[in-house]
């Protein structure tokens, strides 16, 4: 009778610390056994390929998708309208970058409920640092959990640099500069001024054809490119601004990450395959030590 | 009965709770959407998030909060939207379970007038503001955004 109590009781013991760890990450308190207890931290910074950024790295892309990842959720519907509107974006000049705000909302995938998609909703400019800033007002599902209990009352900052567009000779491309994707050319060596070269880091995947910055000085009979005047530049930045403006105006920050709600099934498995896994392991364990205790009686 | 049984009862017994409990999620979910108590929102037929008569009474008061407004007003079409993370958009589709149907709003006819009416068997009902007669659909059971990026 009292092995079978005791069994009893170890049983009930397991299953009810498998539930209860269950429960907390269930609720969205944050990740089990993690040392965030309370307030709400900031953890990383990704790219899509799952490049860390975290000391000013360089991304290759004009409109890369970042992953910020938090330890709670911060995406639930209570607090999304908040959180939003805590991410902007900034270039070392001080001109802000509009950027799409997503979220996969946790009623549909429970997973990506401490992450939060940031996408410049324009393509970058090549060679350029920018910012990413977190407010502190950020705030987790139960709205105690504020960010700046983490950062000292200040927000975060994430720093990237785009990287540097190489401009390569047209003559073997002629035709390449009339696409619209971004195009390199070979640009060449600074002769006269050494700040030619940084002229040329613009927005290139951005320009239709109206807005269209580098031109080739006749591709056809030499390799020398011209470089991006002033003006062009200007008219460029002007068109651009405008088209950020009237986006603003229409309050289109944010933008919903579409999905298929499947797409959660491989996770549930992992985690009832892990949860499994442990509890196969607590029964060998403790049977291989009844046995041995067994043993040591006779 | 012997150990090895003992043990395979209970990974089952397990297995048996773990699966009921994801069966008994999405039942809740089914027969809150039939009943209209849950709103899908979906964007061009991809759903991206539920929500609930209760979290949108929440979502009141949160915005009362904000606004120091003593009394609770209905929560708005928008104000829903923007909670499921939709800001884009240029037409929705509001289905109901009414004899309404269904009705297509276009982005310029979408404003702060347009409200979510809960009632007191745990619907909403689209309707303008000041003009809770005149239903425009009755029971929302799913909004349907076009064209959202």
């Amino acid at each position: 009778m009292k092995k079978v109590k005791s069994r009893l009781f170890i049983s009930v013991l397991i299953i009810s610390l498998l539930m209860n760890s269950i429960l907390v990450y269930a609720s969205g308190d944050g990740i089990p056994f993690s040392n965030g207890t309370k307030p709400l931290s900031f953890v990383s910074c990704t790219l899509e390929d799952g490049t860390k950024i975290e000391k000013g790295e360089e991304v290759s892309i004009l409109q890369p998708k970042f992953t910020l990842l938090f330890d709670k959720n911060v995406v639930n519907m209570l607090v999304w309208e908040n959180n939003r509107k805590c991410i902007t974006m900034h270039s070392d000049n001080n001109i802000s970058v509009l950027v799409d705000v997503t979220k996969i909302d946790d009623t549909v995938d429970f997973d990506h409920r401490q992450q939060i998609f940031v996408q410049p909703t324009n393509p970058l400019e090549w060679g350029k640092i920018y910012y990413i800033n977190i407010s502190p007002n950020l705030k987790a599902k139960n709205e105690n959990s504020v960010l700046s209990d983490t950062t000292n009352g200040e927000g975060i900052t994430i720093v990237f640099k785009t990287k540097n567009q190489v401009v390569q000779s047209s003559t073997s491309q002629p035709a390449a500069s009339s696409q619209n994707i971004p195009v390199t050319q070979e640009q060449p060596k600074p002769t006269n001024s050494p700040s030619q070269g940084t002229q040329n880091n613009n927005q290139q995947n951005i320009s239709n054809n109206e807005t269209k910055v580098v031109t080739s000085e006749a591709p056809t009979n030499n390799s020398n490119v011209k470089i991006v005047e002033k003006k062009a530049e200007d008219v460029a930045e002007k068109k651009s601004n405008d088209v950020a403006e009237k986006k603003a105006d229409k309050n289109t920050i944010s933008k919903n990450t579409a999905l298929a709600s499947s797409g959660t099934s491989s996770n549930y498995i992992l985690e009832i395959a892990v949860s499994i896994i442990v509890v196969l392991w607590i029964l060998f364990e403790f049977f291989v030590w009844r046995k041995n205790r067994e043993r040591k009686k006779y | 009965m012997k150990i090895n049984n003992r043990i395979i009862i209970g990974l089952a017994i397990i297995l048996l709770l773990i699966a009921s409990s994801y069966l008994f999620e999405n039942i809740i979910q089914e027969t809150g959407m039939k009943s209209a108590t849950v709103i899908k929102i979906t964007d061009n037929n991809k759903t991206i998030a539920f929500i609930s008569v209760d979290v949108l009474k929440q979502l009141v008061e949160e915005n009362n909060k904000k606004d120091d407004e003593g009394m609770p007003s209905e929560p708005s079409l928008l104000l829903a939207m923007n909670a499921a993370g939709v800001n884009k958009f240029k037409q929705i589709e509001i289905k109901g379970n009414g004899v309404e149907g269904s009705v297509i709003l276009n982005e310029e006819d979408i404003n702060n007038s347009l409200k979510l009416f809960l009632k007191d068997n745990g619907t909403v009902d689209l309707c303008r503001e000041n003009d809770k007669s005149n239903t425009i659909v009755k029971s929302v059971t799913e909004i349907n955004i076009r064209d959202g990026n």
